[in-house]
């Protein structure tokens, strides 16, 4: 389902926005799952894809063609991120009853067909606390546990996009389980015990 | 290994990001600890529930949207202007260099014009001015402004792209 991108091949021959934009065709769906894993509702996912979209486009000459379009993409959405958090000068933090901005009930599309239908209810009745126990991370170990434990990125390729080393990625991601943990503990015992007990 | 050893580990662990003496010695360990095993499991568990969470909706409109926002965007024709925040000694230099310059044309100001006029200021106080009135107008640029790219025309706030993307 995902799409990693790390042998597209581009002709050079092709305008630099015909590329970007079959770039961006292929991974936006993509980055907008990881953008509001970050952001924690839609509008606000919407305009960190906007705008790291935007910067991507402007620096495209940059973008070394050997690595994933993804990672790159990633790493300008990371740094977005935490651009717009401080810009905003907060550290947003979702309830577990919290509608989305816009008023609506987050919706959640399940995608896995090979899933059972009990399976799917489960996983949709987590969501939200999930969701929520991320909001309240720190922002860098929200980045690094999304991309590690959604986004199935191996470390060596997390550091890249985070343009850290390994060693701080490995902490992040061990923290931020932690404080996923307190939170759920805390605000979501009952889903807390269900997934300890699920493995 | 001891437990307070074995538990900044155990993410790692369970991720399979550890080189294989450690993951040989952590996984000996909560063999024989059952406080790290529990702990191993729960992080485990958290693991194996955000790698399954359901794959988020796309609102109705969001492709058309940003693509016609990509359109708007004049296709960059050479490398925008970055500051070159890798060599910000060279920045520094040359504020150095300028500081020692003005400093040194004030001096000479004072010493021109000393005795002829009695409401000029004395050279501490013109230092305790400057030091004070400067700063407003030469020093309080945030780097973000610094890092805008003058040939964008849509460059906004964040518009910018910080230097450490290094050309990736």
């Amino acid at each position: 389902m995902h799409v990693a991108l790390t042998q597209t091949r581009i002709e050079m021959g092709k305008d630099s926005r015909e590329q970007f934009e079959s770039l961006a065709r292929q991974t936006h769906q993509q980055a907008f799952g990881f953008a509001f894993r970050l952001t924690g509702n839609a509008a606000e996912a919407e305009d960190l894809l906007q705008e790291s979209f935007l910067r991507a486009f402007r620096f495209f000459a940059r973008y070394d063609h050997s690595m994933p379009f993804t990672s790159w993409l990633y790493r300008i959405m990371s740094n977005t991120h935490i651009d717009l958090l401080r810009r905003k000068g907060r550290l947003q933090t979702l309830s577990l009853e919290q509608p989305n901005a816009d008023g609506s009930l987050a919706t959640w599309d399940v995608a896995d067909d090979e899933a059972t239908a009990e399976q799917k209810l489960i996983d949709a009745t987590l969501d939200a606390p999930l969701q929520a126990g991320l909001m309240n991370m720190t922002p860098e170990f929200r980045q690094a546990v999304v991309l590690a434990d959604v986004e199935g990125m191996a470390y060596e390729e997390i550091a890249e996009v985070m343009g850290t080393s390994i060693g701080t990625v490995r902490s992040r991601i061990h923290r931020g389980r932690k404080q996923l943990r307190r939170y759920l503990l805390k605000a979501a015992p009952a889903t807390y015990r269900s997934l300890i007990n699920e493995l | 290994m001891n437990c307070k050893l074995a538990s900044t580990k155990l993410s790692a662990y369970i991720d399979r990001e550890l080189g294989t003496d450690e993951m040989m010695q952590i996984r000996q360990h909560l063999a024989s600890c059952s406080a790290c095993a529990s702990e191993a499991k729960v992080l485990e568990s958290l693991k194996f529930a955000l790698n399954r969470t359901a794959s988020v909706e796309v609102p109705e409109g969001l492709e058309e949207r940003l693509f016609a926002r990509l359109r708007m965007e004049p296709v960059a024709t050479e490398e925008p202007a970055v500051a070159p925040a890798a060599k910000p000694w060279r920045l520094v230099g040359a504020m150095a260099v300028a500081a020692s310059i003005g400093l040194f044309a004030t001096l000479l100001i004072l010493r021109l014009n000393a005795g002829t006029s009695p409401s000029q200021p004395t050279l501490d106080q013109f230092s305790a001015r400057t030091s004070s009135d400067a700063l407003p107008v030469g020093m309080e640029i945030g780097r973000e402004q610094m890092l805008q790219s003058s040939t964008d025309p849509f460059a906004g706030p964040v518009g910018g792209l910080p230097a450490v993307y290094g050309g990736r």
